[in-house]
């Protein structure tokens, strides 16, 4: 059975409100992933990630799925750690462009295992 | 203008599952996977929260540590947390603070909370504005 397709300009709850259709499509995070960027990186779960490319210590690329339609996309990244003592944060290496599928990435002050990026914009 | 009135939205195919095209008409999203499933918005000096979605409670877990209760929980501990905030405890930006707000959560997460870190700078510190997003599969 082929699925169906609803197109509507708004979505009404009963009691909690209603929102623009737009707000749906533009609203939702077009990707998201949670790796480990110990030992040889690995993706745990993901949404529209393709790969993950270990570039050497702290430095990753990550490529979507489904392209953007433009290089104006947000990114967003947190690291997962317990010692609250040292360093950390994701930064984006803007020496290397950004493409409409890929981003490069700098985990700061070493690899962690644990690391939150959405991303959010416009698809292709 | 077309609108639809209704109390859930369930894929035929695969009941959590619901594409939505994009904006460029070209590719597709998935919905269920793209909604933020939890976020929150608090201050440290107090356990309620100014705002939230699908948070059951906050617990104090020492200075510059706040534990992040999740209503409906996920379904693994591999969603994604992504928490910012200004790492001090007021409006004003201390002067004895040298460096940028260092914010994180513990690699210890379960399916139902994670632990959030806030660092000032010198010292852990109880911020005054933590707002963080969970996106994941929900059990």
């Amino acid at each position: 059975m082929a699925n169906g397709k609803i197109k509507a300009d708004t979505l009404e709850h009963s009691t909690a409100g209603s929102v623009d259709t737009q707000y749906v499509v533009s609203g939702s995070a077009k990707a998201w992933v949670n790796f480990n960027g110990t030992g040889t990186a690995a993706v745990n779960d993901s949404l529209s990630i393709s790969s993950l490319v270990d570039n050497g210590t702290s430095v990753f690329t990550l490529t979507v799925a489904a392209a953007f339609a433009n290089n104006q996309y947000s990114q967003v990244a947190c690291l997962g750690h317990s010692n609250s003592n040292s360093g950390w944060g994701i930064l984006e290496d803007t020496n290397v462009a950004r493409t409409t599928t890929a981003v490069k990435i700098v985990s700061w002050n070493g690899d962690f295992a644990v690391n939150s990026m959405n991303w959010h914009g416009d698809l292709a | 203008m077309s609108e639809i009135k209704t109390d859930k939205l369930t894929g035929v195919g695969t009941a959590g599952s619901i594409v939505v095209t994009g904006e460029g008409n070209s590719t597709t999203t998935n919905l269920q996977q793209g909604l933020a499933k939890q976020w929150v918005y608090f201050d440290m000096a107090s356990t309620t929260a100014v705002d939230s979605l699908n948070t059951s409670s906050l617990t104090d877990s020492g200075t510059g540590k706040f534990v992040v209760n999740i209503n409906n929980d996920f379904n693994n501990t591999s969603y994604t947390v992504n928490y910012t905030g200004n790492g001090y405890a007021s409006d004003t930006f201390p002067a004895n603070v040298t460096c940028v707000a260092k914010i994180s959560y513990e690699t210890t997460t379960t399916t139902g909370l994670y632990d959030t870190i806030s660092y000032g700078g010198s010292a852990l510190v109880d911020s005054k504005y933590n707002y963080c997003t969970a996106h994941g599969d929900l059990a």
